[in-house]
């Protein structure tokens, strides 16, 4: 087939698609659809989970923590990481890294006259603190910590009403040191959080990084968790290797969130694949009806072809018409479907999800975190285009059957029934 | 006459005032803490737990040892026999001869009840001297009920690990016995109170037999622990308080 002969094809196939409108337009409203509800729902469920990991990631101990090697089995009070300073030093200067947090975890109880709950004291930089973690930001009783505050913390609104306190009441918090010894501390509350996380807001407290070291008798070089904020949370695994490497001491490791937060990344994990399985459920509808509505286009005109084939036009030439056709849906369909996913997804931006579904705030948690209610949606190009280009395939492949209708009309059936 | 009248009670005041001079609070409070205690102690007690739900009595024998050593092993009921308790410092143990095993009450237990009673094993631990940890002051001595009495306002110091708001001593003033103990919430609002009865003299020392804590949010409910016999400075020696001796 020459050259001449192929572009008057493809001129063919553009005509030929406009001849009837209403076809036309079915078949591409089917191939965006097809495309862009899968696009939007990627973009919201994506949005919502790197959300979900940063607030995590960003309150908690990093995208990448470095800790005892213990810890992570048992996250006991005398399992420290030394020589931080000088760690935290050279990966500040690392361009991959936005922050460093330091942190010294202690479990213990906390007690008042009216009772005692199981508590998680977390001594933070406050400073950073703010730069970093949201928490801060949700503070609906009093302030957040200061530097110069020694036995002032923050604490979650569900364990001050379990505990009955309220800003300016003290309470004593109990907890073994790192030698194991018992050990007492007077605390004041300075601020009251809510996160809408039940565990977050029932166990955790904050306090300054200082007051926390002196409780657990660790020296200034001394810290249970150094968080690490990376710029690329998609390539932070890279990162883990090199910095092993590089600046790890021998019982400490560097770890990925997801192995901080198994909880965390498990659900993620297990959402995605239920996303992923619905998507694919939907792709199979969304390309039948796309699958009909071709072979509708090729069947109602098996005439026409039939006209053709009659007076010597090649079998081969109808066929290429028909390809150019689809490709033809497929590239006006599929970029419309994207940006009809991307518009309708940043159309919902800002919307509170419990508009929609109801119930409350609080209910809403992942692997024990809340959850933000409010659509974040993340626009990724490579995953629009991958999911543009599995949908024109598709549509390619859909057409291999319509083609092969071609080969099957008999010019004289045709030609009689009329 | 109104000169002679007020005389008179310049004269009151200023008696009342060299006889509260003459109190001491802290050692009041002293005693007060000291009160089980000696150099070494051995003694048989009842301990006895009402709550709204259920009654239980343990008979326990204890051994002590300056302020920071204790021992105490169930006798009766049978079922319960030899389940110990140490206490050496800052560490608890408990042993159950059931499953023969010895554990280390960590710091997260410390808020749990200790042997089912109104006593925390935090209670048992805890080594705060009133007149460490309280800024006190007499506030009232005279007759009260018709009883002669002490009473020593205590507010804890800033930052002292307590969680009472204010707690109240209430001694008599002959000879600094405990009568009752009131622990009020950072509200002023009472928490617990200890009561002291049974008066008697063991081992040449007086002391209440009888203690009884009630906690104020659970109405109707109470520990009594009523003291059987108890000798004082007996030749104990450090070894004795042990982890091998917690499971003899």
């Amino acid at each position: 087939m020459s050259a001449k002969l192929l572009l008057l094809i493809i001129k063919i196939s553009w005509l030929s698609l406009w001849r009837n409108k209403r076809r036309t337009f079915i078949s591409l409203f089917s191939i965006i659809i097809g495309t862009g509800i899968p696009i939007f729902f990627v973009c919201i469920a994506w949005g919502f989970y790197a959300g979900l990991i940063d607030d995590v990631a960003r309150l908690m101990s990093g995208h990448i923590t470095y800790e005892h090697k213990d810890y992570r089995n048992s996250p006991s009070n005398d399992l420290w990481v030394g020589d931080t300073i000088k760690i935290n030093n050279t990966l500040t200067n690392n361009d991959n890294i936005l922050f460093t947090k330091q942190i010294v975890n202690l479990q213990g109880v906390a007690h008042t006259a009216k009772g005692s709950v199981g508590i998680s004291l977390m001594g933070i930089e406050p400073k950073k603190e703010i730069a970093i973690s949201f928490l801060p930001e949700n503070i609906i009783e009093g302030k957040y910590l200061s530097k110069v505050d020694e036995r002032l913390v923050v604490v979650g609104e569900k364990l001050a009403k379990n505990l009955n306190i309220a800003i300016g009441k003290k309470f004593v918090f109990t907890t073994n040191d790192i030698k194991g010894e018992l050990t007492e501390e007077l605390f004041r509350v300075k601020g009251i959080f809510k996160t809408g996380s039940k565990e977050i807001d029932g166990h955790l407290i904050q306090s300054n990084i200082a007051i926390a070291r002196k409780v657990a008798g660790l020296s200034n070089d001394e810290i249970s968790q150094l968080g690490i904020i990376v710029k690329n949370p998609d390539e932070h695994e890279v990162l883990i290797d090199e910095l092993q490497k590089s600046l790890a001491k021998n019982n400490g490791i560097f770890l990925s969130w997801q192995k901080i937060m198994p909880d965390v990344a498990t659900t993620i994990r297990m959402d995605r694949t239920a996303i992923t399985f619905f998507m694919i459920m939907l792709v199979v509808i969304v390309l039948f009806t796309m699958f009909s509505t071709i072979l509708m286009s090729t069947l109602e005109r098996k005439r026409e072809f039939a006209s053709l084939l009659a007076i010597g036009t090649q079998q081969i030439e109808l066929k290429v018409q028909i390809f150019f056709e689809t490709i033809f849906f497929g590239l006006i369909g599929c970029p419309l479907g994207a940006l009809v996913g991307v518009g309708v997804a940043k159309w919902t931006e800002g919307y509170d999800m419990l508009n929609v579904v109801g119930g409350k705030s609080e209910d809403m948690s992942v692997g024990g975190f809340g959850m933000d209610t409010v659509i974040t949606p993340l626009f990724s190009a490579p995953l629009i285009m991958q999911i543009c280009f599995f949908f024109f395939l598709a549509v390619q492949l859909l057409s291999f059957f319509p083609i092969h209708l071609i080969s099957k009309i008999s010019i004289t059936d045709e030609l009689r029934s009329a | 006459m109104k000169k002679i009248l007020f005389i008179l009670v310049l004269n009151f005041l200023s008696f009342n005032c060299t006889y509260a001079a003459n109190l001491n609070p802290e050692k009041i409070l002293d005693n007060v803490d000291d009160i089980y205690r000696s150099n070494t102690s051995h003694g048989i007690l009842t301990l006895a737990v009402n709550t709204t739900n259920w009654q239980r009595t343990l008979t326990l024998e204890q051994w002590s040892k300056d302020k920071n050593k204790h021992l105490i092993k169930v006798l009766k009921p049978k079922k319960e026999k030899n389940l110990s308790t140490l206490r050496v410092d800052n560490n608890v143990w408990n042993y159950m001869p059931k499953v023969k095993k010895v554990v280390k009450i960590p710091s997260s237990m410390m808020s749990y009840s200790w042997m089912g009673s109104h006593f925390t094993n935090d209670d048992l631990v805890k080594q705060s001297r009133m007149a460490k940890d309280y800024d006190f002051s007499i506030s009232f001595e005279g007759i009260r009920d018709e009883i002669d009495i002490v009473e020593i306002i205590c507010i804890p110091k800033k930052n002292a690990a307590v969680v009472w708001g204010k707690v109240e001593v209430v001694v008599y003033r002959e000879d600094f016995i405990p009568l009752k103990i009131i622990y009020y919430d950072e509200d002023l609002k009472v928490s617990r109170k200890l009561e002291f009865s049974n008066i008697q003299t063991l081992d040449n020392k007086k002391m209440p037999l009888k203690m009884k804590m009630i906690p104020e949010d659970e109405p109707g409910e109470s520990t009594t622990i009523q003291w059987q016999e108890i000798k004082f400075d007996l030749a104990i020696s450090d070894d004795f308080f042990s982890l091998h001796n917690l499971q003899r």
